[in-house]
């Protein structure tokens, strides 16, 4: 049996996990902004009254002392925008569905910029040198009017700059760097350093080039012909061929989100890897559960690459039935993978 | 007290409290960073009340209650990818290594339980609330804290002197042994 003590080491070892007090305050600073002026842009709208010059001010007025808050933009029309169809930076216009890009991959300046993580609310892409396999950065664009977290500010007085005549904010600490900017009014975009800072005119430089297309789904290597009832897919992280990750996962969830799981393909067979000892098969394949913290998750050797499922609540007789039923694109070739509309039943 | 002193003095314990309750550290700054918000919103009411701590407290836990998880803040697989798939580096440290596969057993325990009766625990063996504070700040009554306190310690398995587990006072002091 466990004692209170047992409970009470568990509970004061959480409190490791107390986030940072600044960012919690600057994040804080930035939603009651946010929300201010929210109301102050409803109100202007059904007044049909442009207050757009009059919104920093409204921003600031919950900003600490002067000088240390975030400055606010203001959310009239981009300047510089055109009626042309797709001009950099410009999203197209209409719904995006829920598992689709609209971020082009292109290459910009010695940089490549590769969609990877998509859901209903969120784009996410890596940015890497050319030629490299290492992500030196991460675009994150969001929909417009979705409410999530605000701190992507590294630092307490980022610099107001522009991106393609939008305002825009750049900051740095030690070797990270980030711009946030509008892509479009209440959308915002995020390009965030990972590995080293980059300089503020270079970050201006990818996030001006970062381009917009119409939907194209996410794809993965396989197609489904069984899931769990009530799974549904709520995030797509498509594998980058050549990257250092090299790996496809989709989220799924059910029961309101309290029951989760996500499949995974890997490059590689798993044999080669530390604390690899396959003790049972699926679908015919060498395969090996283990037990986690939050759940458990089972790898199944397929040669060329690894499926991997981990769910806390699906049993591991349902995740063979889940394996059992995969069929398979060329892992290489990433031409040939399916669209995820295609790839899950009954969605 | 202005708000702004409010969050300075203040905001450490709830951000502690925040982590101790959900054991997710993003979650928990976006729980407070929301809360804090709407604090911010009401501080004119908030500011008049005898202990504001109490009734930010009942925010934060509320917040948690009701969190909807996030559906793409963060790519959270299940436990890890096969590539981690590795012994346990410390197993060459027996003692460590089962101090900490018995708190993962037990985190992972707790984490399977309703939420409420996570917030019991939590309000009762960290915040150190007695059963009529914790249903006040639960918004239900001290015999139904009880109930979750008794199927949680009984899930966990968790045992405790009878005086502990129908306690109506806090009960901080370690227990001898």
């Amino acid at each position: 049996m466990r004692t209170e003590e047992d409970l009470r080491a568990m509970f004061a070892a959480r409190e490791e996990l107390a986030p940072d007090q600044h960012l919690v305050l600057e994040g804080t600073r930035q939603v009651v902004a946010r929300r201010r002026r929210r109301r102050t842009v409803g109100a202007a709208a059904a007044a049909a009254v442009v207050v757009a010059a009059a919104l920093p001010v409204a921003a600031r007025q919950w900003s600490g002392p002067s000088g240390q808050g975030t400055p606010i933009p203001g959310v009239g029309a981009p300047a510089g925008s055109t009626a042309s169809s797709e001009p950099a930076g410009q999203v197209p216009s209409g719904p995006r569905p829920p598992f689709a890009f609209t971020i082009r991959p292109s290459s910009i300046a010695g940089f490549e910029i590769q969609p990877t993580a998509v859901n209903p609310d969120l784009q996410i892409a890596s940015v890497r040198g050319v030629g490299q396999t290492q992500t030196q950065a991460e675009l994150y664009v969001y929909r417009p009017g979705t409410n999530h977290r605000a701190g992507w500010d590294l630092s307490r007085d980022p610099v107001p700059v522009q991106v393609n005549g939008a305002p825009a904010w750049y900051s740095v600490q030690d070797t990270r760097s980030a711009i946030r900017w509008q892509h479009t009014p209440g959308g915002w975009a995020v390009i965030n350093t990972s590995g080293s800072a980059m300089p503020k005119q270079t970050l201006i430089g990818l996030a001006q080039a970062v381009q917009f297309t119409t939907p194209y789904p996410a794809k993965v290597p396989y197609r489904l012909s069984y899931l769990p009832a009530g799974f549904k897919p709520f995030q797509v992280a498509q594998g980058i061929p050549g990257a250092a990750t090299a790996r496809t996962a989709v989220q799924f969830q059910a029961q309101g989100g309290n029951a989760v799981m996500d499949i995974a393909v890997l490059d590689g067979s798993p044999s080669g890897r530390p604390g690899w000892r396959a003790d049972l098969t699926m679908a015919g394949r060498p395969a090996q559960c283990t037990g986690h913290v939050d759940g458990h998750r089972c790898a199944v050797d397929f040669g060329a690459f690894t499926v991997d499922v981990g769910s806390r609540t699906v049993p591991r007789t349902e995740i063979a039935e889940v394996v059992a039923g995969m069929s398979f694109a060329d892992w290489r070739d990433p031409g040939t993978w399916y669209d995820i509309d295609t790839a899950i039943p009954s969605r | 007290m202005t708000f702004e002193e409010y969050t300075v003095l203040r905001s450490p314990a709830l951000l502690r409290y925040a982590a101790v309750l959900t054991g997710d550290r993003d979650l928990a700054q976006d729980i407070v960073q929301e809360v804090l918000a709407r604090v911010h919103a009401r501080w004119h009411r908030i500011a008049r009340l005898d202990v504001p701590d109490a009734y930010v407290r009942r925010m934060i836990t509320n917040e948690f209650l009701s969190w909807r998880r996030g559906r793409w803040t963060r790519l959270v697989p299940i436990g890890r990818f096969a590539e981690d798939h590795r012994p346990v580096s410390v197993a060459a440290q027996p003692d460590t290594a089962t101090v900490y596969a018995e708190r993962d057993a037990l985190l992972s325990e707790l984490a399977r339980l309703p939420r409420r009766q996570q917030a019991v625990l939590v309000l009762r063996f960290y915040e150190g609330l007695s059963d009529s504070e914790i249903a006040d700040v639960l918004g239900c009554g001290p015999s139904t804290v009880r109930g979750y306190a008794s199927r949680a310690l009984a899930t966990l398995r968790v045992e405790l002197d009878p005086v502990d587990l129908h306690r109506n006072t806090p009960a901080l002091v370690r227990k001898d042994r």
